[in-house]
């Protein structure tokens, strides 16, 4: 086998676009129910790592893309810092495009979107917790879940991306510059995050009396808070949207461990007040709309365009960045208000989850949208995630008050904000 | 635990204002946090490169300095000499900079050190009456050196496969420079740039040659589209 890698469509993006404003980062996060230990940590991402040869890469520069090679140093494990989603530097992180922390009772995992998607960060925690407590002496039986009980599949490192281009679908998809939120952020590009645990009845409970599902109603509180906030707003002429990542895996077969996930897009206007089950009534048909297979493939088509085109494949990098930042800016940056990343739920096996007491998933968050949520589903609970550059915190004060409103029980843990 | 009255929210925490709303909270149990959930912030240090900053700072001044006395001093007619102090502060400058602060391979730093150091001996020989002697001698010299370098670090470091392709590179520009300057006769003496071409030339397909399977390897790694 080759020792290097392609990027995957969407990764190609991603090592241009990235800046001191941008880090396009994710981090995961499992706490357990005993103080870890680095040591133990260590040798079970000794283990782990072998079974995720395409994590153990390093992102290098060719003429034309970037691409990915063996990284032949071992990757450490590190203790976590105050600042939560740092960007990576070459020489701190050896090279490597995720990082694993430890402190107190959580093991966390962050990385860089060129890697993978939050899917294939999710499987790789998973498996190194699994390996973890096996080396601290748990019986536990995989159950088929954990993926370093499985062989390794060649097909793991397909871009499906590629897979699910077809020349002959509509490849134009038009996208609607938004507003933003501006305000004072924090200084040492400090991020602060808020994650709520909420029992998963409560929710259930609400989605049954508006009747839509969990990211629909999540979307629609949002986008009721950014109505009562308006003066958070830049440019107000332009509608309120909000970014849903789609992990396309639950929608063509894959088995990819890369990057296979999609934005979906809803908005609104802030310039009328709408109440809460108009709102809900266009974020539904909005969504159901994007999620239709011929909107998906458009989609994908539409990204996979770019890389198909001669002209861009023959442009020398250096040349091309110019192009890929302006492209992204249009595309990927301008369209989006609010990033909403809903991971659902992440399972493992049964035998573990005595062990491990939450899951969370935290969002990066970039200078257009400094404020984001990640959403994950554990056992019952679940942890909405607010990642945030933003000093005023009136988004997710509402935000939390219109669940409690709501009857719904929340305990919330923030990493400390005045800094 | 605690909680705020206003969010109605349980709060983990062992502050006594609500992160949200800045409220007052209230206690629910007098359990205290065994430990911060997150570690507790510390500021950032400033990542001070003292070194790199001292040195372009004496460059400058020394440039600086150096102009105004040759300007101020200067007899009508008499060459100006500051552009040999102001060159070679700027090869200073890249030296450090390129050569020994970076972490840049080494095939690279032979290339810019060729570079550098001829436009440096250009611009000497440019100021004090310009016979020729840099594009003559000099530079076709400052090649075949660096060919011959590549060669050496080729042979006595295990160079990783990565390391092949610059030398390629690098090579061919070195080489390039001369061919140029004797195929275009731009240089009145031509024997030293033709051989310098050469040269080149040879150590490129020797690199081929005897390096094939990683040179085709990563050719396709670099250049892919």
């Amino acid at each position: 086998m080759k020792n290097w890698l392609k990027l995957d469509n969407a990764a190609k993006i991603f090592p241009s676009v990235t800046n001191a404003k941008r880090h396009n980062l994710f981090r995961l996060s499992f706490e357990l129910t005993e103080e870890i230990d680095p040591v133990v940590l260590q040798e079970a991402l000794d283990v782990t790592i072998k079974r995720f040869a395409y994590f153990n890469v390093k992102l290098k520069r060719g003429i034309f893309w970037y691409y990915l090679e063996e990284n032949k140093v071992k990757p450490l494990v590190y203790e976590e810092k105050p600042f939560v989603l740092e960007p990576f530097s070459q020489l701190d992180n050896r090279g490597f495009l995720f990082r694993v922390l430890y402190y107190n009772k959580r093991i966390s995992l962050e990385v860089f979107h060129v890697l993978t998607d939050g899917f294939g960060g999710s499987q790789f925690l998973k498996t190194l917790v699994y390996n973890y407590l096996l080396l601290k002496g748990k019986k536990i039986d995989s159950e088929g879940i954990i993926l370093s009980d499985l062989e390794t599949l060649t097909v793991e490192k397909n871009d499906s991306f590629l897979e699910n281009y077809y020349t002959e679908v509509n490849k134009n998809r038009k996208e609607v510059k938004a507003c933003h939120i501006k305000g004072e952020i924090y200084d040492d590009d400090w991020l602060s995050v808020m994650t709520a645990k909420v029992k998963e009845e409560d929710m259930k409970r609400l989605c049954n009396k508006y009747d839509c599902s969990v990211t629909q109603l999540l979307t629609t509180i949002i986008m009721k808070v950014a109505l009562s906030n308006k003066r958070m707003f830049d440019n107000l002429k332009r509608p309120f949207q909000v970014f849903i990542p789609a992990d396309l895996r639950k929608h063509f077969p894959s088995k990819s461990l890369r990057n296979f996930s999609i934005c979906i897009r809803s908005k609104i206007s802030l310039k009328q007040d709408l109440s809460f089950e108009e709102i809900l009534k266009i974020v539904k048909s909005e969504v159901q709309e994007e999620l239709k297979k011929e909107n998906l493939l458009t989609i994908i088509a539409s990204n996979v365009k770019w890389e198909k085109m001669l002209l861009l494949r023959i442009t020398p990098l250096f040349l091309k960045e110019i192009a890929l930042k302006i492209g992204y800016e249009n595309s990927g940056s301008a369209p989006n208000s609010f990033c909403l990343s809903n991971l659902g739920k992440i399972d493992i096996p049964s035998e573990m989850k005595q062990y491990v007491e939450k899951i969370t998933f935290a969002n990066g968050s970039s200078s257009q949208a400094p404020i984001n949520m990640g959403v994950t589903k554990y056992d019952n609970k679940y942890f909405l995630t607010f990642s945030s550059t933003l000093v005023d915190r009136a988004i997710q004060r509402d935000f939390f008050r219109f669940l409690s409103s709501e009857g719904v029980d929340i305990t919330l843990e923030t990493n400390e904000l005045e800094v | 635990m605690k909680r705020c009255p206003s969010c109605k929210i349980n709060i983990n925490t062992d502050r006594k204002t609500c992160p949200l709303c800045y409220d007052i909270l209230e206690d629910v149990d007098d359990k205290q946090l065994e430990k911060p959930i997150y570690p507790l912030y510390v500021r950032k240090k400033g990542k001070e490169n003292l070194f790199l900053k001292s040195v372009i700072f004496v460059c400058i001044i020394t440039t600086l300095l150096t102009l105004i006395i040759n300007l101020v001093t200067r007899k009508s007619g008499e060459r100006l000499w500051f552009p040999y102090v102001a060159a070679s502060m700027l090869y200073v400058f890249i030296l450090i900079r390129n050569c020994i602060l970076s972490k840049h391979n080494t095939a690279f730093k032979i290339l810019v050190q060729m570079l550098s150091i001829s436009i440096l001996v250009y611009i000497i020989d440019y100021f004090s009456g310009y016979t020729g002697w840099s594009i003559n001698y000099v530079i076709p010299i400052l090649s075949v050196a660096s060919s011959f370098t590549i060669v050496i670090v080729l042979l006595a470091k295990k160079v990783k496969y990565s390391e092949y392709i610059f030398c390629l590179i690098s090579s061919v520009i070195i080489g390039i420079i001369p061919f140029l300057l004797w195929i275009f006769k731009i240089v009145p003496v031509l024997w030293p740039s033709l051989f310098a071409a050469c040269f080149s030339l040879m150590v490129f397909l020797g690199i081929i040659i005897f390096a094939d399977k990683a040179t085709k390897e990563e050719f396709k790694k670099r250049f892919h589209i």
